[in-house]
C-alpha cells in the first residue's frame, strides 16, 4: 500500500529524509542538543553494549556511554565525513573505554584484583533457578573476555557483538586489516580454549 | 579447491569478508567437504555461545538528560565568577531547547547582557574612574549603529544611573535565577514591572517592555552584542594595565583561556551570521561574550 503517496516518485522520500538528516546535523553542529539527540539516540544501546563487553561492568558501561555522547556532542565540529557518523562515534567510545581501562589498571596496580571476585560481587541479583546455568556461563564468558588483551578484546567485541566488518573495525580502531584478521583469529582461539568445557569438544 | 586452501579461509568466509570469486569457491567446497563443514559449524556454535552472554546494561530513562546536563556543565565551566552566570545560562539553555525564536527569550538574554554591562560599569566607576571617562570609552568603542546610545543631554548623571542600574539588575538577575528565567509573556511583564516599580531602570540602559517588543530578535541580539563589545573594550584596557602584576604562569593561563574564548566567539559569530534568527546560535555567541567578560574581570581582580 502506498501509504506515503510516493510510490511513483522513487527516491523522493529518501531525498526528503536525507535533507532532514543534513539539516539535523547542521543544527547539531551549532550546538542544538535536541538535534544531536535525534541523530545519536539510535546508537545509545549499541554504544552501551559495546562498552559493556569491553569492561564487563553494567554501571561503568552506562557511565562511559554517557561520557562518549558528551564528547561526541562537544567534538561534532571535528567530524569530517557525515556518512561515517557511526564509526566516528564508536571511535570515541573506544577512546573513552581505553582511558577508563588504563585508569583502573593504575588503581589495581597496588591492589591486585581478582576478576572472579569482582564478578561475583556484581552478580548478586536474584534470578530464577533455571537461570543459574546461564549466569554461570555468562560469567565464564565475561571472564574469558577480560582475559583477552585489550586489542583483541576490542576487535572481538566489535566483530562478534557489534557485527562490524573488518573495514569498519579498522576505521574505529585505526588497526590495519591484517592485524584485525590476525588478532581476531587469536582471540577466537583463546576464547575457545577458555570455554572448551561449554563447547563440548576437545580443541 | 582443496582443504588446505579452504581451511585458512573459513573464518573470513564465516565473517562475510571474502570477495566474490573466493566466496563461491569456499561455499562450494564447504557444502561438499565434511571436514571443512565441521570447521564452519564450530564457528557457528561458538558464536551462538558468545551471544548467550547478553548485555544487561540499560539505557536509563534519564540517560539523555544526563548527557545534556553534563555537556552544558562542561561547556560553561569556568572558575569563581562563573557560578552565578553559569546558573543563569543553564536556565537560558533549557529555555532555548524550544526550536522557535521567541522575542521573550531574546529579551531575557538582552536583560542579562545589559545586567553584565551595568556590572562592568560599576566596576570601572569603583576603580576611581570618572563617569565621563567610562562614557567616552563606551561611546568610542561602540559602533554608531547601537540603538541605545544615550543622547548627549543624558550623559551627565550617567554614573548615578549606572549604579542604580546595577542594583536594579541584581534584583532582576536574582529574580530571573529564582524563576529559571522568564518563560512566558506574563512572567516577563512581571519582571519588567518589578524593575519599573523600583524606578531603578534608566531609559538609557534598560528598555521598556514595549521597546523590546518593537525590535526584531536580530536587532536585540545585535544590541546585546554591542553591549558586550563595549564592556570587553573597557575591561581590556584595564587588563593591559594590570597585566604586569600577574605572574607569568597565571598570565599565560589567562592568555590561553582568552585565546580559546576568542576562537569560540569567532565561530559562534559566524554561525549567527550564517543562521540569523537561530536562537541556539545567538545563545552560544552571547554566552561566549559573557565568558570573556568573566575572564577579563577575573584577570583584573586577580
Ligand atoms: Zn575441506
Amino acid at each position: 500500500m502506498d501509504v506515503m503517496g510516493l510510490a511513483d516518485q522513487p527516491g523522493a522520500y529518501a531525498d526528503a529524509s536525507m535533507d532532514a538528516h543534513e539539516d539535523l546535523i547542521a543544527r547539531a553542529r551549532r550546538g542544538d542538543e535536541e538535534a544531536f539527540r535525534l541523530i545519536f539516540e539510535r546508537y545509545t544501546r549499541p554504544v552501551i553494549s559495546f562498552i559493556f563487553y569491553m569492561v564487563s561492568d553494567r554501571t561503568l558501561s552506562e557511565e562511559l556511554a554517557q561520557e562518549t555522547f558528551v564528547r561526541a556532542y562537544k567534538s561534532l565540529g571535528a567530524l569530517r565525513d557525515e556518512t561515517k557518523l557511526s564509526t566516528w562515534l564508536f571511535g570515541i567510545a573506544k577512546n573513552v573505554v581505553r582511558e577508563s581501562l588504563r585508569a583502573s589498571r593504575r588503581r589495581a596496580q597496588s591492589v591486585e584484583l581478582d576478576n572472579q571476585t569482582v564478578l561475583e560481587i556484581r552478580d548478586e541479583r536474584e534470578s530464577p533457578a533455571g537461570k543459574l546455568l546461564d549466569r554461570e556461563l555468562s560469567r565464564m564468558i565475561s571472564l574469558a573476555l577480560l582475559k583477552l588483551d585489550e586489542d583483541k578484546r576490542l576487535i572481538f567485541t566489535l566483530k562478534v557483538y557489534q557485527q562490524r566488518s573488518y573495514d569498519e573495525i579498522s576505521e574505529i580502531t585505526g588497526f590495519s586489516i591484517p592485524k584485525i584478521r590476525n588478532d581476531l583469529h587469536r582471540a577466537r582461539r583463546e576464547m575457545r580454549r577458555q570455554l572448551s568445557a561449554y563447547l563440548g569438544d576437545k580443541r | 579447491m582443496r582443504c588446505e586452501e579452504c581451511l585458512p579461509l573459513v573464518e573470513e568466509y564465516f565473517d562475510g569478508e571474502l570477495d566474490e570469486p573466493m566466496v563461491n569457491l569456499v561455499a562450494e567446497h564447504v557444502t561438499a567437504c565434511a571436514r571443512c563443514a565441521t570447521e564452519y559449524q564450530k564457528l557457528e556454535r561458538e558464536q551462538e555461545l558468545y551471544l548467550s552472554y547478553e548485555c544487561d546494561a540499560e539505557v536509563a530513562p534519564a540517560f539523555w538528560n544526563n548527557v545534556k546536563a553534563q555537556a552544558a556543565r562542561e561547556s560553561i565551566r569556568s572558575p569563581k565568577l562563573s557560578q552565578r552566570f553559569g546558573r543563569l545560562f543553564a536556565g537560558l539553555q533549557s529555555n532555548f531547547s524550544a526550536p522557535r525564536f521567541s522575542a521573550t527569550l531574546t529579551a531575557s538574554i538582552v536583560l542579562v547582557a545589559i545586567g553584565i554591562t551595568a556590572g562592568v560599569m560599576l566596576y570601572i566607576n569603583s576603580r576611581g574612574k570618572t563617569a565621563n571617562t567610562a562614557e567616552r570609552i563606551s561611546q568610542k568603542e561602540s559602533t554608531p549603529a547601537t540603538a541605545s546610545q544615550p543622547a548627549p543631554n543624558q550623559v551627565a548623571g550617567r554614573d548615578e544611573q549606572s549604579k542604580t542600574a546595577v542594583a536594579g539588575q541584581r534584583e532582576i538577575e536574582k529574580d530571573l535565577n529564582k524563576r529559571q528565567l522568564v518563560q512566558n509573556r506574563d512572567e516577563r511583564k512581571a519582571n519588567q514591572s518589578l524593575a519599573v516599580q523600583r524606578g531603578t531602570v534608566p531609559r538609557t540602559t534598560m528598555k521598556t517592555d514595549a521597546q523590546l517588543r518593537k525590535q526584531t530578535p536580530d536587532q536585540l541580539i545585535r544590541e546585546a552584542e554591542q553591549k558586550y563589545l563595549a564592556a570587553i573594550a573597557m575591561l581590556s584596557r584595564d587588563v593591559s594595565r594590570h597585566r604586569s602584576k600577574l605572574d607569568s604562569e597565571t598570565a599565560m593561563r589567562f592568555e590561553r583561556t582568552l585565546a580559546e574564548i576568542d576562537r569560540t566567539i569567532m565561530d559562534t559569530r559566524r554561525a549567527v551570521r550564517e543562521h540569523p534568527g537561530d536562537p541556539i546560535a545567538a545563545q552560544y555567541m552571547l554566552t561566549a561574550y559573557a565568558k570573556k567578560v568573566d575572564v577579563l574581570r577575573e584577570m583584573i581582580g586577580y
